[in-house]
C-alpha cells in the first residue's frame, strides 16, 4: 500500500514538473542602468509588459555600474539577453568589436516603422547601413539654463537668456560677485555641468563651424585655426575671474552634494534636459528655471547634441527574438513612465508628446530639430578624454591652444589608425 | 609535510589564481580589445608604453610620489597611535574603536566626506590650519597638492595598520618592561630597546603590505578626481584602468600591470633580503 | 607617594593628547551623521550647516524601505560568514606550513604567494570571470566565498606567518619530542597562541567582504542576490544622489562592523604573555 502511494506521488510530481517545463514561460534578462527609485520606474513598465506577454517573461535586473559590468559580462561570455546601452556616443566602439547584434534583420522582416523615433537618436544608433539599437531616451545636451531670480536681481530680463558669446560674457560679468579675490557667485563656467564633458565641449567647436571629425569618423580634424580660437575662448572663459579663484570656488562643488546651480552660486550653466527636472521638480520645486540652447558666436548657430540611451541586444544573447519583441514594446509609444515619473526623455516622439507637461519632454520637443550628430570615431573613449586633457592643459597654462590641439589630434589619430589596422585583418 | 600544510593554498592557486594570471601575462603581448578576440603583437605594448607614452611615465611618477610619502607617514602614524593606545587605562577600548572607525568607511561615502574636509574655503582641514595661522592650499584642485591630499586621506584609514601593531604589542610581556624599570629606564628607552625590536615582525609586515597596496592606489582617485587636475592624480593603476575599461586597450593595460608587478616584486624582494633587522624569536 | 602623583599626571596628559587626536579623527564622521539627518532641501544650502533643522530621523526608515534591506543583509551575511570561516581556517593552516616547518622551496613559494597580490585586479578581472563562467559559478555566491577556503587572502597568510615566527621554536621542539604531529601542534599549541592575530584576520576579512562592491557587482546578476554594498548605490541616479538617504544607509551598514570590532576588543585587552613558560 505504502509503495503504491509513494509511486503515485512521485509520478504526480514528475508529471507536474514536466508540465511546468512545457508550459513555463521563457524568461529573458534585461539589464537596466539604474538602481533604487529609478530602477523601480523601469520595473513598473516591465511588469506591464509581463502582464500582457504570452510567450515569455522579462526579468529586469538593476545594474549599478553598467559600464564595467556589461563589458565584463560580454567579454566573459555571460551577457544579458537585452540591455540599455547608456553611452550612445560610444556605440560604434561596441559595434566595431562585434559585440552587439544588428536589429535591421528584424526591422526589415516585420517592416517595422522606425519613423516615430527621434530621428537624431535613431541616427546615433545607425552605422554601416544598419540599425543597432532602438532609442529609449533622447536627452539633449548641452542645454543652457539660468536662474531667473538671479537675473532679476542684477537687472537682467529673466526671460531672455544670452544669445551670443558676447552676451554670455556680459551677462556673466554682471552676475559674478567677487570680493577680496574670492568668488562668491559665478556667472558662468564651461567647467561645470554637462558642458564640461569631453563630448559636450565639442558644441563650442561645432557652433563655430569647426568640423571635429571627418564624415566617416576616421579622421580627427579639430586642429584648424578656427578650432584653436575656440579652445582659446573656452580657456579664457574658464579663467576669466582668475584661475585660482575659480579653483577655490569650485572645490566645494563635490559630486552634486553642493550643486552650485541649485544653491544659487552659479547663475548660468550648461546641462542636459533631464537636469531641468532635477532642479525644478526633484530638489528645489520653487526654483525659477530659464532655458534655451547654448549661446553661440553670433547667436544664429543653433546646435545641440543628443545623448539618449538605446536598447540593444548584446552578442551572445540567448533569446534574440524575444529580446527584439521586448525592445519593440518597451521603446514604443506607451513608453511614458520614465518621462512622467523621473523626467527622462522618451526616444519615441509619440511618447514624448504624451508627456509634454513634463518640462524635459517639452525641451526635447522644442529643440530636437537642432540636433547635430558628430560622426563617431573608433576611439571615442580616448577622444573625449583627450579633449578634456587639452582644454585643461591650456587653462593651467601648460600648453598653448595650438599645441594642445595638435597633440590631441596626433594622439587620437594614432589610436584610430591602430584600431582600424587591427580590424582590417 | 610542509607541502601538506600549504596544499589548500596551492590547490586554490592552481585552480583560481594561476590561470587568470598567466592569461593576463599572455594578454600583455596581444592587442586585446576586450570584446574582441586577442591578437598577438609581441612586445609592441611594452615598447609603446616605454618609448612613446608620456602618460605612462607621468602616472608612474604620480604613484611613486604617493608611495614615497605614504609609507613613512602611514607607518609612523599607525605605530605612534598603537603605542599610545597600548595602555590599560579606562576607556582605551572606546578610543581604539574611534580611531579604527574611519577605516570602515569606503568608496563613495568616503569621497563625499573628504571632498568636504578638503574644500579650500569651508573645509575642515584648512580651518584647522588657519587656527594655526596657516593658509591651506587648494588641495584637490591644485596640481601641486592633490597627491598629498590623497596621502592625508589614506592616513585617516590607519585603523588596520594600527590594529596589527596593537596585536604585536600585546605579545610583548609586561615582565620585560617591569624588569627594565627596575634598572631605571624612561619611556623612550622602553620604546627603543624593548618595544621596537620586539615589534619588528609587525613593522616588517606593515611596510611590505603597505608598499604593495600603495602602488595600487586607485579607488579614491577614480571616484574623486578621475586623474585631475591636469593628470596630477593620474595614478598608475587609474591609467591602467582607463586603458583597459575605457579605451578598450586591455592588452596594453595588461602590459602596464606586469611592469608594475616587476617593480613591486623587486622592491618586496629587496625588503625580504634586507630584513635582518627583524627579530623573530626571543 | 611621588610615584602615584607622577602616574596621575602622566595619565592626565595621555587623556588630553588622546582626546585631541580623537576629535580630529572623529569630526568628519559627524559630517556623515549630519548629512544623514537632513531633509532633501537642506542638502543644497550654502554654506553647509552642521546641525540640520529639522532633524530627519525617518531617513533611516526611508533608507531601509528604499532597497530590499533585509534581503541584502541576509545575502551579505551568508557571503561574509562563509568567507570568514574559510579564511581563518585555511590561512592559519597554510601559514603554519610557511613558517613552522622548514622545507626546500618554502620561501620561493611564499614569494609566489605574495606575488599574487602584486597584480592589479583590473587585468585579471575578465580572465577570472571567464574561469568562473566556465564552471558555471557566475550569478552564484561561490566566487565570493569558496576561494577563501583556499587561503587566497595572501596578506592574511603573511600576517599569521609573521606571528607564528615569533612563537619560540622550543615549544614545537618540545612537542615533537613528546611525539606530537605537526597537525596537533598547529591545533593545540600554535592556534591558541595566535589568537590576537587570528582575531585580527577575522576582523579584516569580515570588513572586506562586508564592504566589497566589485565582487558582487561582477558576479551577481540577479537583484535578489545583491548585497548591502551594492544596495548603497541605489541612492545614486542620473539626477544626483539622495545623499541623505545614502548616508543613513551607510551608517546602518557600518553598525554591525562597529559592534564586531568592539566585541573583538576583548582579545586585545586581555593580552597574551608567552613567557608563561619557563626558560
Amino acid at each position: 500500500m505504502k509503495r503504491a502511494v509513494f509511486l503515485g506521488i512521485s509520478v504526480l510530481l514528475m508529471c507536474s514538473i514536466l508540465v511546468s517545463f512545457v508550459f513555463a514561460k521563457e524568461t529573458i534578462t534585461f539589464w537596466v542602468p539604474a538602481t533604487g527609485e529609478v530602477y523601480k520606474v523601469y520595473k513598473e513598465a516591465v511588469d506591464m509588459f509581463n502582464a500582457k506577454s504570452k510567450n515569455f517573461q522579462v526579468e529586469a535586473v538593476s545594474i549599478p555600474d553598467m559600464e564595467r559590468k556589461l563589458l565584463v559580462a560580454v567579454a566573459g561570455g555571460a551577457p544579458p539577453d537585452v540591455a540599455v546601452h547608456w553611452n550612445p556616443m560610444a556605440l560604434r566602439e561596441w559595434i566595431d568589436r562585434d559585440s552587439i547584434l544588428p536589429l535591421t534583420p528584424f526591422i526589415k522582416e516585420e517592416k517595422f516603422d522606425t519613423s516615430k523615433y527621434v530621428p537624431a537618436c535613431l541616427e546615433q544608433a545607425t552605422f554601416y547601413g544598419q540599425i543597432w539599437g532602438l532609442p529609449l531616451t533622447s536627452s539633449l545636451k548641452p542645454m543652457f539654463y539660468w536662474n531667473k531670480d538671479l537675473f532679476k536681481e542684477v537687472g537682467l530680463n529673466p526671460n531672455l537668456g544670452p544669445k551670443t558669446w558676447k552676451d554670455l560674457l556680459t551677462y556673466s560679468d554682471k552676475l559674478t560677485i567677487k570680493k577680496d579675490g574670492k568668488i562668491e557667485r559665478l556667472g558662468f563656467t564651461p567647467l561645470w555641468g554637462h558642458i564640461a564633458n569631453g563630448a559636450e565641449t565639442l558644441v563650442w567647436f561645432v557652433q563655430s563651424g569647426v568640423k571635429p571629425v571627418s564624415d566617416d569618423g576616421n579622421k580627427i580634424t579639430i586642429n584648424t585655426e578656427k578650432a584653436v580660437d575656440v579652445l582659446q575662448f573656452i580657456a579664457d572663459l574658464a579663467n576669466r575671474y582668475g584661475r585660482e579663484a575659480y579653483q577655490a570656488f569650485s572645490s566645494q562643488f563635490g559630486s552634486g552634494l553642493n550643486d552650485p546651480f541649485l544653491t544659487g552660486r552659479l547663475a548660468m550653466a550648461g546641462g542636459s534636459t533631464p537636469m531641468a527636472v532635477r532642479g525644478v521638480l526633484y530638489y528645489k520645486p520653487d526654483f525659477k528655471l530659464g532655458y534655451s540652447l547654448m549661446p553661440s558666436p553670433t547667436g544664429k548657430e543653433l546646435v545641440v547634441f543628443t545623448q539618449g540611451s538605446s536598447m540593444i541586444i548584446p552578442k551572445g544573447s540567448k533569446h534574440p527574438k524575444e529580446a527584439w519583441e521586448f525592445i519593440k514594446w518597451y521603446s514604443g509609444p506607451q513608453q511614458t513612465h520614465l518621462s512622467a515619473k523621473i523626467g527622462y526623455n522618451s526616444g519615441n516622439i509619440l511618447a514624448l508628446r504624451k508627456t509634454a507637461d513634463v518640462i524635459s519632454s517639452k525641451l526635447v520637443l522644442n529643440y530636437y530639430k537642432y540636433v547635430v550628430n558628430i560622426p563617431q570615431t573608433p576611439a571615442q573613449g580616448v577622444f573625449f578624454d583627450e579633449i578634456v586633457r587639452a582644454r585643461n592643459a591650456v587653462i593651467y597654462g601648460q600648453m598653448t591652444a595650438k599645441q594642445a590641439l595638435d597633440s590631441l589630434v596626433q594622439k587620437v589619430q594614432s589610436e584610430i589608425d591602430k584600431i582600424l589596422a587591427s580590424q582590417k585583418k | 609535510m610542509g607541502l601538506f600544510f600549504i596544499s589548500p593554498w596551492l590547490i586554490g592557486f592552481l585552480l583560481f589564481t594561476l590561470g587568470p594570471i598567466i592569461f593576463s601575462f599572455y594578454l600583455s603581448f596581444t592587442d586585446y580589445q576586450v570584446i574582441a578576440a586577442p591578437k598577438w603583437i609581441g612586445i609592441e605594448n611594452y615598447r609603446e608604453l616605454i618609448k612613446s607614452d608620456p602618460l605612462f611615465w607621468k602616472s608612474l611618477y604620480n604613484t611613486l610620489y604617493y608611495v614615497a610619502f605614504r609609507i613613512p607617514t602611514g607607518i609612523l602614524t599607525a605605530l605612534s597611535l598603537a603605542i599610545l593606545l597600548n595602555r590599560k587605562l579606562k576607556g582605551v577600548t572606546i578610543f581604539r574603536s574611534l580611531f579604527y572607525f574611519p577605516s570602515l568607511i569606503s568608496g563613495v561615502v568616503l569621497s563625499v566626506i573628504w571632498l568636504w574636509i578638503l574644500a579650500p574655503e569651508f573645509g575642515l582641514l584648512n580651518m584647522v590650519l588657519s587656527f594655526f595661522k596657516l593658509k591651506g592650499p587648494l588641495w584637490l584642485t591644485d596640481p601641486a597638492w592633490a597627491k598629498l591630499a590623497f596621502v592625508i586621506m589614506a592616513l585617516w584609514s590607519v585603523g588596520p595598520q594600527m590594529i596589527i601593531f596593537l596585536a604585536g604589542l600585546q605579545d610583548i610581556p609586561e615582565q620585560l618592561y617591569e624588569s627594565a624599570h627596575i634598572d631605571g629606564t624612561n619611556w623612550w628607552q622602553d620604546i627603543r630597546y624593548i618595544t621596537l625590536p620586539l615589534l619588528t615582525p609587525s613593522i616588517f609586515y606593515n611596510i611590505v603590505v603597505l608598499v604593495i597596496g600603495a602602488f595600487q592606489v586607485f579607488t579614491q582617485a577614480f571616484i574623486m578626481t578621475n586623474g585631475g587636475p591636469v593628470d596630477s592624480t593620474l595614478f598608475y593603476v587609474l591609467y591602467l584602468y582607463n586603458n583597459g575599461f575605457r579605451y578598450f586597450k586591455m592588452g596594453y593595460a595588461s602590459s602596464m600591470a606586469w611592469i608594475l608587478f616587476i617593480i613591486i616584486f623587486c622592491l618586496t624582494l629587496i625588503q625580504f633580503r634586507f630584513s635582518s633587522w627583524v627579530h623573530y624569536e626571543r | 607617594m611621588n610615584n602615584r602623583k607622577i602616574t596621575i599626571v602622566n595619565n592626565l596628559i595621555w587623556y588630553i593628547i588622546i582626546c585631541v587626536l580623537v576629535f580630529i579623527f572623529v569630526f568628519p564622521l559627524l559630517w556623515i551623521f549630519s548629512t544623514a539627518l537632513k531633509t532633501r532641501d537642506q542638502l543644497f544650502v550654502y554654506p553647509p550647516v552642521l546641525i540640520p533643522k529639522p532633524v530627519a530621523w525617518d531617513n533611516f526608515k526611508k533608507a531601509i524601505n528604499a532597497i530590499p534591506f533585509l534581503l541584502y543583509l541576509k545575502n551579505t551575511l551568508i557571503i561574509v560568514v562563509f568567507s570568514l570561516l574559510g579564511d581563518i581556517i585555511s590561512s592559519s593552516f597554510v601559514a603554519y606550513g610557511f613558517s613552522r616547518i622548514d622545507w626546500p622551496g618554502r620561501d620561493i613559494l611564499f614569494l609566489v604567494l605574495l606575488g599574487t597580490m602584486m597584480i592589479p585586479y583590473q587585468v585579471t578581472l575578465i580572465p577570472l570571470f571567464i574561469v568562473y563562467r566556465m564552471i558555471g559559478w557566475v550569478n552564484t555566491f561561490f566566487p565570493l566565498t569558496v576561494p577563501s577556503f583556499f587561503a587566497t587572502a595572501a596578506f592574511h597568510v603573511f600576517l599569521l606567518r609573521q606571528f607564528y615566527h615569533t612563537i619560540p621554536k622550543d615549544l614545537s621542539d618540545a612537542a615533537y619530542i613528546d611525539g606530537c604531529s605537526d597537525l596537533r601542534i598547529w591545533w593545540k599549541i600554535i592556534l591558541p597562541l595566535a589568537k590576537p592575530a587570528l582575531v585580527t584576520v577575522g576582523i579584516f576579512n569580515f570588513i572586506n567582504h562586508w564592504n566589497d562592491f566589485l565582487g558582487p557587482l561582477i558576479y551577481l546578476q540577479e537583484d535578489k542576490k545583491y548585497t548591502l554594498a551594492i544596495g548603497l548605490y541605489a541612492f545614486r541616479n542620473e539626477f544626483g544622489t539622495d545623499w541623505n538617504l545614502m548616508m543613513a544607509a551607510a551608517i546602518l551598514m557600518v553598525i554591525p562592523l562597529v559592534a564586531l570590532f568592539l566585541s573583538a576588543q576583548k582579545v586585545f585587552v586581555s593580552g597574551i604573555t608567552l613567557t608563561g613558560l619557563k626558560g
